[in-house]
């Protein structure tokens, strides 16, 4: 079922990383997958949160006075208790700090146009634009339509981020004529593994990929997460370029592990995956991009360009 | 038809010209080289006013001035080439050898790096440390023992009643006496007119043109038919004109003396190059580039015969000497290295003084030069493209040169300058970490506009000192005249009258106590009530400092290089200048701002939540007068008014925080603008705080956006550092703010990391937020590109980075001679990454 109001975790300005030029990224809350290694784990919910960061508490107590619900307990190290907590906010808000937040706003669409209109001289100065990301935005393809309605009304160059499970039709007729460039992401080539560690098959994702290849007017730049032993292997890395080869992709780029999802995990009091805490040290970076640029060699089919954007 | 030649546009960084050995050996000297206190001028000034009677007078007229310089330029010593400075040891300052190839001789003082000493103004200040002054601990200066014995008997006792502020003090009403008193409290205003007389830019062209004697000729005929006092002011410009020829003849014969005595046939010929220029010019037309900047120099030594080094500015170089260095080009006479050649060596005569600062002055402007502002590039007056091979040259001599003074200022029309021309703003800006700061042509344009500039005056402005717009050659500013600390308005507004700092006295009028206000509009009048009261009393006392400064100051060698005296007959201090007007500087904008926002919100919950807890007034107060240190309570409150998710800020493009800015500058501008100064004109204001928003910060107690004691204020019109990770946020809403009421100029200071790997993505991500800035409407904007662990090893090791430039707030300084609480001010600001656009912290 898919809901017509979607939550926003943020807006994010100014952002470098997120396509072409300076952008703002929507972070749309909702995730059809469930990827173990998550590195934005408060947008995989589709429902608001509540998100507790202890270093920044100074245990003023006002959380507790003001919760109805007697959910704060200050004897959890996660401070709320989850079973009574029914996400209101009531504690964020009198708390003076940002030690308490509540994820997930509703934006009508007019509003966040408004928001992401705010820098469009920076957009046209820096040929950047507005990046859709998540969660997973085609999750809400009415809203997501009316958005970018709105923002192709005022020439606004849109990229879209997705992992890639959605419905094909749907998109296709409500969300990809708007959009002008896409960054798909594909964990794994196998369908055991995507299973394992996402929860769901990878079929309709390798399938979306095909077609979106073939038939879309479009730049769609394929990007493989670096999880350590979990994605950056030799066997996953051979078999995603076997596929991409075979899709008739002509670029890809490796995005380097992220691991301030453990964190984040922790914070909503979800329990935080047995993942390696710190970034990739440059050399293991340098190590995972010779050994895909080893296999790419090989492999290589007169297209696939790399390197392309290790960074993007 | 363009103004590039193909030369430059081949290469518009001019990658291949270099400093040549000559001017790499001065560059070093001059590094090296501690300031050198000159009493050359306070002496001949001193005898001439015991010998023609003028202490006793209660008037000194602009022709008892005139004799007075012209006796000083034609008796001065003749310094065509320097032979010695003094340099930082561990044993104190000790001397070391120059070997002086300069193109240009004659200097501002007669030492390498000189002092000058102004006694009519304050440098009695410097007395009470004259025989310390070698020795301590910030930016020493080296002075003899036997000139420590001249100034103590032979000069500085006659000024201790004569100088600006005394003889204003003895001229005072009661009423007057207290508003000197205000300044003397230092937290709330203050002037500068004890200190300085112009701060303005001179007119050029004319004298590049006609030379001197074609200025003496137009005197000669103005003078007729007109009133005995008239005839006195072209008189007294002869008099000081033909001083300047006297001096620039003695240079000459020096110099042709020198090349006497010269074996080198390299060195003989410069000297004899020498003579030969300084015979013909300022006396008559430049006839060539080299000719050209030698007017300029000679008359800008005279200039500061008469006005002090603080903010006096050269104007548009590019423009007024483009005709004479294309001349040069199109006969083979020049070519582009000898001419970044000649403008290196131009730049560090420039900067061959350095104001006297007294060690207390050190905290609110320390680390300053002489702040001598020059602009390129632009619009004409015609409103079409200026930036022609000299506004290249100029950037690639400053990026070469790396000085805080010359302070270089780019002005950029978008669309009517190119891209490219940007680009290379912002690669010198990457290459030097500080210079050139940028103007936006359309806004400044624009605020000129709203003080009834022609469109002719607006479009022909340079900078003045900091960041300060004036039509050039013809706006007679007094930019820096007022110092006002706006956070004093809001404490006296806070404290119904008083002042945390003066006790329970009352100072400002009784506006009510706010805890018995029952809305934000009640507490909004109080301050607006101080804040008028305030810029009431700081341009009154303005005012009477410019009637003492015409009684006893008339400046016949300013107004012999203006649009306006020459024409009408009158002294620039008597308003003779084509456009009058005095400025006006805010300190503490943002934390003021951020300030009556938290009350808004929390006191009087404006726009709260509902479930959020009111904060009465006297808890508040409580609260700052325990500095936030009392309690958990403290903790939290202070934490609450500091975040922007729960207290609107300026810089986070909050509704409530940008109106409350708006309201400010609004309110400013039309307060100041309802008062005539002395000489005709009104008052602008501007936003561009030097240093002193550390200095000011450390006097001030707590405030209501959770800034706690004596921490330094927000620079310029810079929102608090911390406010916001966003850049794009910070630049709308400095952007967002109305030009029109900046008249006076604005600093914005940002803050770059520039560790980021690739060179060309933040080059044009640089390039991509100043357009961006200044499409919306932007004013001005300054970096600091410079890494945090520089800045830290650079605290550490200050012997290491005699020449790392940083912009504080308009000027730039070098950063070993900033205070600490300078440096820290610095090191704190919000830095951002070019790579990513967000904060590092």
């Amino acid at each position: 079922m898919e809901s017509l109001y979607p939550l926003i975790v943020d807006v994010v300005r100014g952002s470098l990383e997120d396509g072409p030029g300076i952008r703002s990224v929507v972070f749309f809350k909702g995730c059809p997958l469930n990827c173990i290694f998550c590195h934005n784990p408060e947008t995989k919910e589709p429902q608001a949160e509540m998100a507790f960061y202890s270093g920044r508490c100074i245990q003023c107590g006002s959380c507790a006075e003001a919760c109805t619900e007697s959910a704060i307990d200050f004897n959890l190290p996660g401070r709320i208790s989850r079973e009574k907590c029914v996400r209101c906010g009531d504690c964020a808000i009198v708390c003076p700090g940002v030690a308490l937040r509540r994820i997930g706003r509703y934006y009508p669409v007019s509003e966040l146009k408004e928001v992401l209109m705010k820098d469009s001289t920076f957009y046209r100065h820096s040929g950047g634009g507005v990046t859709l990301s998540g969660g997973e935005c085609t999750m809400y393809p009415h809203y997501v339509e009316s958005l970018l309605l709105l923002l192709k009304a005022e020439g606004i160059h849109v990229t879209l981020e997705t992992g890639g499970h959605f419905e094909y039709s749907v998109f296709k007729r409500k969300i990809l004529p708007h959009i002008d460039l896409i960054y798909y992401d594909i964990k794994f080539a196998d369908r055991e593994m995507h299973i394992k560690y996402t929860g769901k098959s990878n079929r309709r994702i390798l399938d979306n990929f095909h077609r979106l290849i073939s038939e879309a007017n479009l730049e769609v730049h394929p990007r493989l997460p670096l999880v350590p032993g979990i994605t950056a292997t030799k066997e996953n890395f051979s078999a995603v370029v076997d596929f991409l080869c075979k899709a008739g992709a002509d670029s890809v780029s490796l995005l380097p592990y992220n691991p301030l999802g453990l964190e984040m995990a922790a914070s909503i009091g979800k329990p935080v995956p047995d993942l390696p805490k710190g970034f990739m040290k440059p050399d293991e970076e340098r190590k995972s991009y010779a050994v895909f640029e080893n296999i790419l060699d090989k492999k290589r089919d007169g297209r696939l360009r790399w390197p392309a954007g290790k960074n993007d | 038809m363009s103004q590039i030649s193909a030369e430059v546009s081949r290469d518009l960084s001019l990658k291949s010209c270099e400093l040549t050995e000559g001017v790499k050996k001065l560059r070093k000297a001059y590094f090296k080289a501690a300031p050198e206190i000159c009493i050359e001028r306070a002496k001949f000034v001193t005898k001439f006013s015991i010998e023609n009677g003028l202490f006793e007078r209660e008037r000194i007229t602009i022709l008892d001035k005139a004799r007075m310089y012209r006796k000083v330029l034609e008796n001065r010593v003749s310094v065509v080439r320097h032979s010695a400075g003094y340099k930082y040891t561990r044993d104190g300052l000790k001397p070391f050898d120059i070997v002086d190839t300069s193109p240009f001789a004659g200097s501002t003082t007669s030492k390498f790096k000189g002092v000058p000493l102004y006694p009519e103004f304050f440098a009695l200040n410097l007395w009470p440390e004259l025989w310390t002054i070698s020795k301590r601990n910030s930016n020493p200066y080296h002075i003899h023992s036997r000139e420590v014995e001249v100034l103590n008997l032979d000069i500085f006792p006659h000024w201790m009643e004569k100088n600006i502020l005394e003889l204003t003090r003895k001229r005072a009403s009661r009423e007057d006496q207290k508003k000197i008193k205000l300044v003397q409290h230092l937290v709330f205003f203050l002037t500068s007119k004890p200190e300085c007389i112009s701060h303005t830019i001179p007119d050029f062209s004319k004298v590049l043109e006609f030379g001197l004697q074609g200025i003496i000729d137009e005197a000669e005929k103005n003078k007729d038919g007109k009133s005995s006092s008239t005839i006195e002011f072209y008189t007294a410009i002869q008099e000081v004109l033909k001083g300047i020829i006297v001096y620039s003849r003695n240079l000459a014969k020096e110099a042709e003396r020198l090349a006497g005595l010269e074996t080198e046939g390299n060195l003989k010929e410069q000297l004899l190059a020498i003579a030969e220029t300084y015979r013909r010019v300022p006396e008559f037309p430049a006839q060539n580039f080299r000719e050209g900047l030698t007017t300029i120099w000679i008359c800008w030594t005279a200039i500061h015969l008469e006005n002090p080094n603080i903010g006096l500015s050269l104007g548009r170089l590019d423009q007024i000497l483009y005709a004479l260095y294309q001349k040069d080009i199109n006969n083979g006479n020049l070519d582009i290295q000898k001419a970044v050649d000649l403008l290196c060596h131009f730049w560090l005569k420039i900067g061959d003084h350095v104001p006297a600062i007294p060690e207390a002055a050190e905290q609110l402007f320390g680390g300053t030069g002489s702040n001598q502002a020059i602009t390129i590039g632009g619009v004409d007056r015609n409103g079409t493209n200026a930036v022609n091979d000299l506004t290249y040259i100029m950037l690639r001599a400053t990026e070469l040169m790396k000085l805080r003074d010359p302070n270089l200022n780019a002005r950029y029309y978008q669309v009517i300058n190119s891209k490219d021309y940007l680009k290379r703003l912002c690669e010198a800006n990457i290459v030097t970490g500080a210079t050139p700061a940028l103007h936006n042509d359309k806004a400044v344009i624009k605020a000129l506009e709203a003080k009834n500039e022609t469109p002719k005056q607006a479009r022909d402005y340079g900078i003045i000192g900091c960041v300060e717009p004036g039509s050039n050659g013809r706006f007679y500013g007094h930019s820096a005249a007022i110092l006002l600390n706006l956070t004093s308005a809001l404490e006296l507004s806070m404290f119904n009258g008083t002042h945390r700092h003066t006790g329970e006295r009352q100072i400002g009028p009784e506006t009510g106590d706010p805890s018995t206000f029952n809305t934000f509009g009640e507490f909004w009048n109080a301050f607006e009530t101080q804040t008028r009261w305030l810029i009431e009393q700081s341009t009154a006392l303005n005012n009477l400092f410019g009637k003492t400064h015409q009684c006893f100051y008339p400046t016949p060698i300013l107004s012999a290089f203006f649009e306006g005296p020459m024409q009408n007959g009158k002294d620039l201090i008597e308003g003779g200048a084509a456009i009058n007007a005095s400025g006006a500087t805010i300190i503490g904008l943002a934390d003021v701002a951020d300030s009556l926002s938290a009350i808004q919100r929390v006191v009087f919950r404006e726009g709260a939540d509902p479930r959020e807890k009111r904060v009465a007034f006297a808890d508040l107060i409580g609260a700052l007068e325990r500095n936030f240190e009392g309690d958990t309570n403290d903790k939290a409150l202070r934490l609450r008014l500091s975040k922007s998710e729960k207290t609107p800020k300026y810089g986070n493009e909050d509704p409530m925080a940008n109106q409350n800015v708006c309201r400010i500058v609004e309110l400013l501008d039309e307060a100041f603008d309802m008062i005539n100064n002395y000489r005709g004109g009104k008052y602008r204001v501007g936003y561009w705080t030097m240093t002193s928003h550390a200095g000011f910060g450390r006097l001030m107690g707590a405030l209501p956006n959770g800034r706690k004691a004596s921490e330094n204020f927000s620079s310029g019109i810079t929102p608090v550092s911390g406010v916001t990770p966003d850049l794009v946020k910070t630049l709308g809403s400095v952007a967002f703010l109305p030009p029109e009421c900046f008249s006076n100029g604005v600093a914005l200071n940002l803050k770059f990391n520039p560790i980021d790997g690739d060179d060309q993505k933040m080059l044009d991500n640089l390039v991509a937020y100043v357009e961006s800035y200044f499409g919306d409407g932007g004013m001005e904007i300054q970096f600091n590109v410079i890494s945090h662990d520089k800045f830290i090893e650079a605290v550490n090791n200050p012997e290491d980075y005699p020449d790392l430039l940083v912009r504080v707030s308009g000027y730039t300084a070098y950063f070993k001679d900033l205070t600490r609480e300078m440096q820290k001010e610095i090191i704190d600001r919000t830095e951002y990454r070019l790579s990513t656009g967000r904060a590092s912290y």
